[in-house]
């Protein structure tokens, strides 16, 4: 019983010491969305080619972002820039707005029916509709 | 940029341009009904590259509006660069455009000019119409060919590039986007006109002449990983002062582009044929590159060639190219590329007899790229 709790004590250790890393990331709309999106049509929005929603980053700093990226797109986000870079300069997309938080996400895509974005898993609520998970 | 000099474009024709602009810029807000306050957005790329060669006797340069290029001294001008962008967002609607880019034209580096100065209207994701000054998609990468972060190499392959040196023009783009089975279809149309000043080749003085009744149709098809694309298009050439070595031409270009870029394997290839009428140019110029990514690393390996079917203005030429991009940041790139160039009369400018019998020359890129 006791290396039970050992293991256990040991692993949520490791668990909150990785923190973001072993979480899941959850892509988010407005839960009145009622398109279908799969995987390869969120990925083409979140690399410029698509405008079927309009999408939301988080601020460079945010761990959340570099590891959405390589988990949707497999790119980590110098490659995402650069893909960005050759719409941006020739006027073929606009850049995704960037929010300061999880919270101005969730309230942005809360709040507009056509705006897609991603948060950590355990910021979902009820105020936003689950799409896709990401994880590991 | 406080001050931007423009040298291909007379002044009454920039006025004309920037009122037009201005207009349609000032027209969108009073007719938007919302309140809400312009939406400002501002982008800037640059390139700081030093560029050498192991030749003294010729020049090596990349665009037609180059009147100089590198020698065996580093050449810091060639290939830097730096361009700044701003978007007024009206509406959802409505927005004007400006980008200014400084690089070498003529013989003078970090020239300013306006590369792109447009209103554009967006009333759906399907229906993108823009006028004003614009840059036309004669080859894959036209549109963005300035932003070298963008890119595995230091610049898009001088044999199929040189000849697009006639990519800005003034006049009016739609671009109409479908989605076709799990891809995205986008035709773009432009015309318009522009006025260019070419240095065509070693030996032969700069020549200013008029483009008019420019027609291109570019069409993008992107799936998964893969984009293709086909581009036609046809305009009139006439220099502004008679030049026995350069008569009026109908002008065109019809090229194919494909990419593959799964985030680890990156293939480019374009094959682009240019003909004139009365035949002074046929060519057809390629290139692929092939590259992979080690996390922040990636070689690359690129080979192009120019064949010309007629002697002018340029012999044939080749290269091949190795390049090795290192990204620092998420917005900076540092690149080594070693070129082996074959010597011809386009690339390479002030060249005496004896360059041409010569075997292939060696040119070295360190270049530092970035976003801001």
């Amino acid at each position: 019983m006791k290396s039970k709790i050992k293991s256990a004590a040991l692993l949520l250790l490791i668990a909150a010491s990785t923190g973001v890393q072993a979480e899941n990331i959850a892509v988010i709309v407005n839960p009145a969305y009622e398109g279908g999106l799969d995987r390869q049509q969120i990925e083409q929005i979140y690399l410029g080619k698509s405008q079927q929603l309009t999408p939301y980053d988080l601020p460079d700093t945010s761990p959340v972002k570099e590891m959405f990226y390589q988990r949707l797109t497999g790119r980590n986000l110098a490659q995402v820039k650069s893909v960005w870079s050759r719409l941006v300069f020739s006027g073929r997309a606009r850049l995704p707005d960037e929010l300061i938080n999880s919270k101005a996400v969730k309230r942005t895509v809360a709040s507009d029916e056509g705006a897609i974005g991603y948060v950590a898993g355990s910021a979902v609520d009820e105020t936003v509709k689950v799409i896709l998970t990401l994880s590991d | 940029m406080t001050s931007v000099y423009i040298s291909a474009f007379p002044a009454d024709r920039l006025r004309r341009l920037v009122m037009l602009g201005l207009l349609c810029g000032l027209g969108a807000g009073a007719v938007n009904n919302q309140a809400a306050a312009v939406d400002w957005r501002f982008n800037g790329y640059g390139t700081v590259a030093g560029t050498t060669t192991d030749e003294d006797n010729a020049e090596y340069r990349l665009e037609l509006t180059q009147f100089e290029g590198a020698t065996s001294d580093v050449d810091w001008g060639l290939r830097s660069k730096l361009g700044a962008q701003l978007t007024a967002e009206f509406s959802s609607e409505w927005s004007l455009t400006g980008q200014a880019l400084a690089k070498r034209r003529g013989d003078q580096d970090m020239d300013p000019d306006l590369e792109w100065f447009y209103a554009a209207y967006r009333p759906a994701s399907w229906f993108d119409f823009r006028v004003g000054r614009l840059v036309l998609p004669i080859f894959m990468l036209s549109d963005s060919r300035p932003v070298g972060f963008s890119q595995p190499f230091v610049e898009p392959p001088g044999h199929v590039y040189i000849d697009g040196s006639l990519e800005q023009f003034d006049g009016a783009q739609l671009i109409n986007r479908f989605t076709v089975g799990e891809g995205s279809l986008s035709i773009q149309t432009s015309v318009g006109s522009a006025d260019v000043e070419l240095l065509a080749a070693s030996g032969v003085p700069p020549v200013e002449a008029e483009v008019s009744d420019i027609a291109n149709l570019n069409i993008i098809y992107e799936w998964r990983n893969w984009l293709f694309r086909a581009g036609i298009q046809q305009a009139d050439v006439e220099p502004t002062m008679f030049t026995p070595f350069f008569p009026p031409i109908e002008d065109e270009f019809s090229g194919i582009g494909v990419q593959y870029d799964n985030g680890k394997l990156l293939v480019m290839a374009e094959q682009v044929k240019r003909d004139t009428e009365p035949t002074v140019s046929q060519s057809t110029s390629r290139y692929i590159l092939v590259g992979w990514r080690f996390g922040r690393w990636l070689p690359s390996v690129t080979v192009a060639e120019s064949e010309q079917e007629l002697p002018m203005p340029f012999s044939d030429g080749e290269s091949t190219a190795v390049t090795l991009r290192y990204d620092v940041s998420n917005t900076m790139a540092v690149k080594a590329q070693w070129e082996e160039v074959a010597p011809d009369t386009g690339r390479w400018l002030n060249a005496d007899p004896a360059f041409l019998t010569g075997g292939d020359r060696n040119v070295y890129t360190l270049s530092l790229d970035f976003l801001f």
